[in-house]
């Protein structure tokens, strides 16, 4: 568990990294879930919390079937990433070479089986990503 | 992160080594536009060799993005070469190849920015 402010990635990155080595994970992939969580987690801090906040976020990791699974849970205001209208809105906005919502566009790219639901006032989101 | 500078008659091949992110990228933008307004001044183009670059978050791209703005409007060019598979893949998701000119080695980028500087990288 991580709070919701900047200076927290450094330990989400050494939760990772952690994770990978106990895992067998590969340089590539665990760069991919670096890449990911960090994406996640910027826009938790920046747009979900305003800039920060003492709000927990839940990371956890597992592996299965030759893939990475990770829940990862906020306490911000309901939001889904990867809803199907924004990610053609992100497509869009990188075609005109804009700046917004780029790492949500990244994170969406690195990713499959993505969930997102909204339960007890948490942000939920379920993704999987290849080992 | 420091920026490794070499010159090749009219251009200007930068070196990008390590990890760009939401922790190095302000340091790493505020660098790469000193080099790329340099670059723009003295009416070259600028390479960046991102052989060494094996994680680009979207802080990092923004800050390319910025120095290809910069760039565009002071007349000068900024292409990028030598691209690691992760890197690469972050460049086709975000649609930045389309942003940059993507060659698969500085020699070949040189090549397209003048006959000069490829021939500098030869002799060099």
């Amino acid at each position: 568990m991580f709070p919701s402010r900047l200076d927290a990635l450094k330990a989400a990155r050494g939760f990772l990294e952690a994770f990978c080595e106990a895992a067998a994970i590969e340089r590539q992939p665990c760069l991919k879930l670096n890449l990911v969580v960090e994406e996640l987690f910027l826009n938790t801090v920046k747009h979900g919390h305003k800039g920060g906040s003492d709000a927990p976020v839940w990371i956890t990791l597992s592996t299965e079937g030759g893939k990475i699974r990770m829940t990862y849970e906020d306490r911000a205001p309901p939001f889904n990433p990867f809803a199907s209208a924004t990610r053609e809105m992100l497509e869009a906005l990188a075609d005109t070479r804009r700046e917004g919502g780029l790492g949500v566009l990244l994170a969406h790219g690195l990713t499959t089986d993505t969930e997102y639901a909204y339960l007890f006032g948490r942000n939920r989101i379920r993704l999987a990503m290849a080992a | 992160m420091a920026l490794l500078a070499r010159r090749f008659a009219n251009a200007l091949v930068i070196g990008v080594a390590g990890r760009l992110d939401q922790d190095n990228c302000e340091a790493f933008r505020v660098d790469l536009m000193a080099h790329v307004e340099r670059s723009a001044h003295d009416g070259g183009a600028v390479v960046l060799d991102l052989s060494g670059l094996e994680y680009v978050s979207s802080a990092g791209l923004r800050c390319f993005m910025l120095a290809s703005r910069q760039a565009k409007a002071q007349h000068g060019r900024i292409s990028v070469a030598c691209l690691q598979p992760m890197v690469a893949e972050i460049f086709e998701i975000s649609h930045f190849n389309m942003v940059f000119q993507v060659f698969g080695t500085v020699r070949e980028a040189l090549a397209a920015a003048s006959n000069e500087a490829a021939a500098a990288f030869d002799q060099a």
